[in-house]
């Protein structure tokens, strides 16, 4: 009976409510530099997945979007950022590494919980959107939704759901 | 048209429409879904699948927990939605289907759902407790792998390993930071390569590094990043040591403690076995300021690196499975959560498989009975199997292909009947129209004596309606006039087997028809009788004629024995007349008015053999077109005044073609019925205070394609008994008439085709209406 309960919880329950990005956008000298935290990214469970050995990716997809009249958001650009962690049990020791579109661009091993928790959650101006795509003193918005692998919690329908979303405006002022 | 015939084409029914017969109706096609050959395939694909299930459930402990949890969950939530949806969409659908059916009161319905439920009912309970209990003993299990003992086994032994790790490290660290602090300054800047080594082999000999080696901060170099670098001074290395070990990792390492000016640490592991564990720390000049770093190392060897590494994988391994264990446990309910659903989807799918095998056939014999008795006599059911309801199957198709036969056997006798009845009523047509061309009139009668058929003519010469079909001519016959019938008739019921004929005289408003008539009784098979038939044929102008040709005859014979012996005796009168013209006055006178006497009357009577003579001799006309009113004209010119009190009348037809006739003879018909008018106005004047005038008018009918042309005056008229003799030779009502005018009129119009017919004028007075073809 006990078994029957869980698994009609697992059907019934819905994924958990998508935490929050907190996303800013920053034009600064005709560029926009964004910066994006997931604060509450990192919770007890993830932190022992990660203690355990496996390699956790924080994937961000980064959409830069304009308001359509009547008509759904148009996306001008899209990026991937990626953050992984690994824990060495041996030498007690992360390895880090972050990726852009699938391009390393930064490593890092440290042995600080706190520094894979910022390595994982915090950027901080990422110059990822070219000048372009962007027309003077126009409204954008950016989007930014993450995934984190690997799952540590089960449901009956594993599909379509972020792990945490975040979106803001800003102006472009060249 | 013979209007009483119809009465028989009343039996002439409109022949029912034909029945085409239907191409053979092909059996029902057999749905690829009863294909033995597709089942047999969707049940070894069934077996395949669970093959597959039961060696990845077995292989599951050989898949790493990330793959299980990642694409394995992912596989197995897809076909337990897909096939709940399956499951869904089949149940959903049979329900729609049972309402529909039950709403249609279609048979089975209700056997083929308690079919489906009884099976599903059965399968439904082990399957779900099937899956419960697998489901909660792989929980148990599960909790049972991750239990406090066991987290404390490999937790202790993960942490012995580290630990150790970490006392090498340490070890190797403090070893290079003594070392560092033990360096006297301007060693490195002054860079003697000898004493050094001298030293650090010494070091090497009294403990556990295998290498020593000591950089000298410089300056970056062109090209290169960062702010300094580091180069080497002097290096030594104890013989065990392996030499695959890479210098390029201590230089970094060199450099890294220098810049940072602490102790950094590293470690390598080494191709040929074992794990290199260096540690830098940096060297400081007397003023503190860092000019290079030492690097340590230590090496250890593969049994305990490996070890080490090994207990590790194994922590790490627990750990990763522990964090997953929600996920793998996800991976094992699913899988118990879909070998459920095949197996209600099975039992469903069975369940409803069954129920079409059993009921499929009956429900097919049902609607093939149906369509049999609906007259769909090429229905034939498809056998789907070979037992006994295909035995019932095969009887069945056998059955309507005897029906088949034996309808197309009658179809084939049908349309024999319908073509002979065809042939029937086209005879009888044929007869029916022949009977009504004739001028023969045909009366049928049944064996009550009742009309059931009469043609125009008999209508037309018996004077009576086609409504007379139906009543007996018995009392049709009670009519006045159609009496002299009725012993006719009569005499074929008291003597059936003798026809009897006889000439019947009918009053014809006042003129007699001659009718030839014969009875008789129509005797069927066994003398029974059937029916009569009266046959009437107005023979009255036949008579007239020979009448005529006897008048002429005799005519002639007068005029050849009575004009012989005019001349002597006109002759004889003449000569008496000049013997006694010297005799005494009293015997002349008498002689003379004797003898003018004779000679008058012997005039008189040449006149008379003459107008006979003309009567026999009458000459065949000879037809020219003529204008008919330019001849009335010409004709009554010879009349213009001479008979002041008479008005002479005419209007004619200006529309009116050209009539082929001999002129001479038709103006003589008209003059002499003008001459009759006139004499007859003279004679009696006329009625009434009108005054006496003949009337001539031609009209055109153009839709019989005649000339008519009448004479008619207001005189006292004719009175209509004396109508029929008034064509008659030697009849006349004149004092001093031959009687041959109108009889020698009669002739001229007969010869040219066409009659002449005498009635009453309107108001008064007689009417003469010739009648002659265009």
């Amino acid at each position: 009976m006990k078994g029957a309960l869980i698994i009609l919880a697992l059907v019934m329950a819905g994924p958990e409510a998508a935490d929050q990005i907190r996303v800013t956008p920053l034009v600064r000298d005709g560029d926009v530099l964004l910066s994006f935290a997931a604060p509450g990214a990192v919770t007890g469970k993830l932190r022992e997945a990660i203690r355990s050995g496996m390699v956790v990716t924080f994937t961000y997809d980064i959409a830069l979007r304009q308001d359509a009249f009547l008509w759904f958001d148009r996306t001008l650009a899209q990026v991937e950022v990626a953050a992984n962690v690994r824990h060495d049990n041996l030498t007690r020791s992360y390895h880090m590494s972050r990726m852009v579109d699938g391009r390393v661009t930064l490593s890092e091993s440290t042995e600080s919980e706190d520094r894979v928790r910022i390595w994982l959650t915090e950027f901080d101006r990422l110059k990822i959107f070219t000048n372009s795509v962007l027309q003077p003193n126009a409204e954008y918005a950016v989007d930014v939704r993450a995934r984190i692998s690997p799952r540590v919690a089960w449901v009956l329908w594993p599909w379509g759901r972020d792990d945490a979303t975040g979106q803001a405006a800003f102006t472009y002022i060249r | 048209m013979a209007l009483g015939l119809r009465d028989i084409g009343a039996a002439d029914k409109t022949p029912e429409p034909r029945v085409t017969a239907a191409p053979p109706a092909a059996p029902e096609p057999r749905k690829a879904l009863d294909s033995p050959r597709f089942l047999l395939v969707l049940i070894l694909i069934l077996i395949a699948a669970l093959a597959g299930f039961v060696w990845m459930a077995r292989r599951s402990s050989d898949l790493s927990p990330m793959f299980l949890s990642g694409v394995v969950l992912y596989a197995l939530s897809a076909i337990d939605v897909t096939m709940l949806l399956v499951l869904g969409f089949v149940l959903a659908r049979n329900i729609v289907k049972l309402v529909v059916e039950r709403r249609r009161a279609l048979p089975f319905a209700r056997f083929r759902a308690k079919l489906v439920a009884a099976l599903l009912a059965m399968t439904l309970v082990p399957a779900v407790l099937v899956s419960i209990i697998g489901s909660e003993i792989i929980r148990e299990s599960a909790d049972r792998w991750f239990s406090a003992p066991v987290d404390d086994v490999v937790a202790g032994a993960s942490r012995i390993a580290s630990d150790f790790y970490a006392e090498r490290r340490a070890d190797v660290a403090a070893r290079a930071e003594r070392i560092a602090e033990a360096m006297p300054p301007g060693t490195v800047a002054a860079g003697d390569v000898a004493s050094l080594q001298a030293r650090f082999a010494l070091e090497l000999r009294t403990s556990r590094a295998r290498m020593i080696e000591l950089y000298r901060l410089v300056p970056a170099s062109a090209g290169l990043a960062g702010d300094a670098d580091v180069e080497l001074v002097v290096g030594v290395e104890t013989p065990s040591l392996p030499r695959d070990h890479v210098r390029a990792s201590a230089v970094r390492l060199a450099l890294r403690a220098a810049t940072a000016g602490r102790t950094e640490s590293s470690e390598d592991s080494l191709e040929s076995g074992g794990m290199l564990v260096r540690a830098a720390a940096p060297v400081r000049d007397a003023a503190g300021r860092v000019v290079g770093s030492i690097v340590a190392g230590e090496h250890l060897d593969a049994s305990i690196a490996d070890n080490a590494r090994r207990i590790t994988t194994a922590y790490e391994q627990y750990n990763q499975a522990k964090v997953l264990r929600g996920p793998l446990q996800g991976v094992y309910v699913s899988f118990f959560l879909m070998m459920t659903l095949v197996i209600l989807v099975s039992a469903t799918w069975l369940g409803l498989y069954v129920a079409k095998r059993i009921t499929r056939p009956v429900q097919q014999l049902a609607e093939g009975a149906r369509a049999i008795g609906a007259g769909r006599l090429d229905h034939r059911i498809e056998p789907q199997s070979a037992d006994e309801l295909g035995s019932l199957v095969d009887a069945f198709n056998a059955m309507a292909g005897e029906l088949r036969g034996s309808q197309r056997r009658l179809e084939r006798s049908r349309h024999d009947l319908e073509r002979k009845h065809l042939e029937v009523e086209e005879r009888r047509r044929y007869i029916a129209t022949v009977l009504d061309r004739i001028a023969t009139g045909v009366v049928s009668m049944d064996a009550d004596g009742r009309i059931t058929t009469i043609n125009g003519a008999a209508a037309r010469l018996l004077e009576v309606e086609p409504a007379v079909v139906g009543t007996s001519v018995f009392e049709l016959f009670e009519r006045e006039d159609l009496k002299p019938l009725r012993p006719l008739v009569a005499a074929t019921v008291d003597r059936p087997h003798e026809p009897t004929a006889q000439e019947v005289t009918l009053g014809r408003e006042g003129r007699e028809m001659q009718l030839a008539a014969a009875a008789t009784a129509l005797v069927g098979a066994g003398g029974i009788v059937e029916g009569r038939v009266l046959v009437v044929d107005d023979v009255t102008p036949l008579i007239r004629a020979q009448r005529v040709a006897a008048w002429r005859d005799v005519a002639r014979r007068l005029a050849h024995e009575i004009k012989n012996p005019l001349t002597p005796i006109q002759l004889s009168a003449e000569r008496l007349k000049r013997h006694f013209r010297d005799a005494p006055p009293n015997a002349r006178a008498l002689v003379d008015e004797c003898t003018t006497a004779i000679v008058t009357e012997v005039e008189a009577l040449k006149n008379l053999v003459d107008e006979f003579a003309q009567f026999a001799r009458m000459p065949a006309p000879r037809t020219v077109p003529t204008d008919l009113n330019a001849l009335v004209e010409d004709a009554l010119s010879l009349y213009a005044g001479l008979f002041p009190n008479i008005a002479l009348e005419r209007r004619l037809d200006p529309a009116l073609p050209a009539v082929r006739v001999d002129p001479e003879q038709i103006r003589r018909v008209v003059i002499n019925l003008v001459d009759n008018a006139i004499e007859a106005l003279n004679t009696a004047g006329a009625s009434g205070a009108s005054q006496p005038f003949v009337s001539l008018s031609t009209e055109l009918d153009a839709t019989n394609n005649i000339a008519r042309l009448s004479v008619a005056d207001n005189g006292p008229g004719i009175p209509p008994e004396d109508r029929d003799k008034l064509f008659m030779p030697y009849y006349s009502t004149k004092l001093r008439g031959s009687g041959l005018g109108l009889a020698i009129v009669r002739r001229i119009v007969a010869e040219h085709g066409g009659s002449i017919e005498a009635a009453d004028a309107q108001p008064r007075g007689t009417r003469f209406v010739i009648e002659l073809p265009v």
